[in-house]
């Protein structure tokens, strides 16, 4: 097998689609479509690699992907500022292959926004 | 696409060892950043034999460059797998189940026997002779294909 052949074998293996998939990259959610979510947090992650935090929006909980923390904390997104039952703001993108989850471009809390790309 | 294997990922993923991870603020983007500054200076190394193996580049004997480069190598692989760990173990199930995590850990182990056949094809080398044996030269090439899809590999699980 030559380099070119093995080079499209792997790319190959590569678009070979595993049913389930980790949740990295911006890519897997749907940009072009925006969502804003508010509502009382339920559940907080303060962890690595992602922050999450579960967001009771209007009875339907969405599990919402932020920033490492190390990039939360260095943009004064504190852990303290998001206790469970907080009311914050998430704009982001809807997953495009879990349902009920999105991906947040900044958050508000307290009238304050966070960036998080 | 559950299974028995499923159960140890979910385990390793509660472990001590993923939850302090998973907890600390700096060792994991630590461990991130740590892991790509190895991999080149593995694949530095690594290239280096392997260049000189095929003659691509002349100098110092190759038994000498080998024995020069050699440990950094392992050195480097040697963070690359302390440092993996940490990437790896907060999201064990996920990564598992990443078919570019998969398919890079499948490619490893290739390169890693390819590293064998080297030595082997290698064995009793005469420092005399300069150039090295055609299944030296053919593993040489393998190798440096072989490493650099594994690096694409590494970066594209976040996209997998």
């Amino acid at each position: 097998m030559n380099r070119r052949d093995f080079a499209l074998f792997s790319l190959s293996a590569l678009a070979l689609a595993s049913p389930a998939r980790a949740h990295h990259g911006w890519g897997s959610y749907d940009a072009q479509n925006p969502i804003t979510l508010n509502g009382p947090i339920k559940k907080l992650e303060f962890i690595n690699p992602h922050v999450h935090v579960d967001l009771d929006v209007a009875g339907k909980l969405w599990e919402c992907t932020f920033a490492p923390p190390f990039r939360m904390q260095n943009r004064g997104a504190l852990a303290e500022l998001m206790p469970v039952g907080k009311v914050i703001t998430a704009y982001g993108y809807a997953s495009r292959v879990k349902p009920a989850e999105m991906r947040a471009e900044w958050i508000e809390i307290d009238g304050k926004r966070y960036e998080l790309r | 696409m559950e299974h028995a294997g499923a159960g140890l990922f979910h385990a390793i993923e509660q472990s001590g060892y993923a939850l302090m991870i998973r907890d600390a603020v700096l060792l994991y983007p630590v461990a991130n950043t740590l892991h790509v500054v190895a991999v080149l200076i593995f694949f530095a190394s690594v290239a280096v034999m392997d260049l000189r193996v095929l003659g691509l580049i002349s100098g110092e004997p190759i038994v000498a460059v080998i024995r020069r480069w050699r440990p950094v190598a392992i050195a480097a692989l040697a963070v690359l797998a302390l440092s993996g760990s940490v990437l790896f173990v907060p999201e064990a199930a996920a990564m598992a189940r990443n078919a570019s995590f998969q398919l890079k850990f499948a490619l490893i182990l290739i390169a890693l026997i390819n590293v064998c056949v080297m030595s082997l094809a290698m064995r009793g080398f005469d420092p005399i002779h300069v150039d090295a044996p055609a299944l030296a030269r053919v593993s040489a090439a393998l190798s440096l294909v072989l490493w650099l899809v594994v690096a694409a590999c590494g970066r594209f699980i976040a996209y997998a």
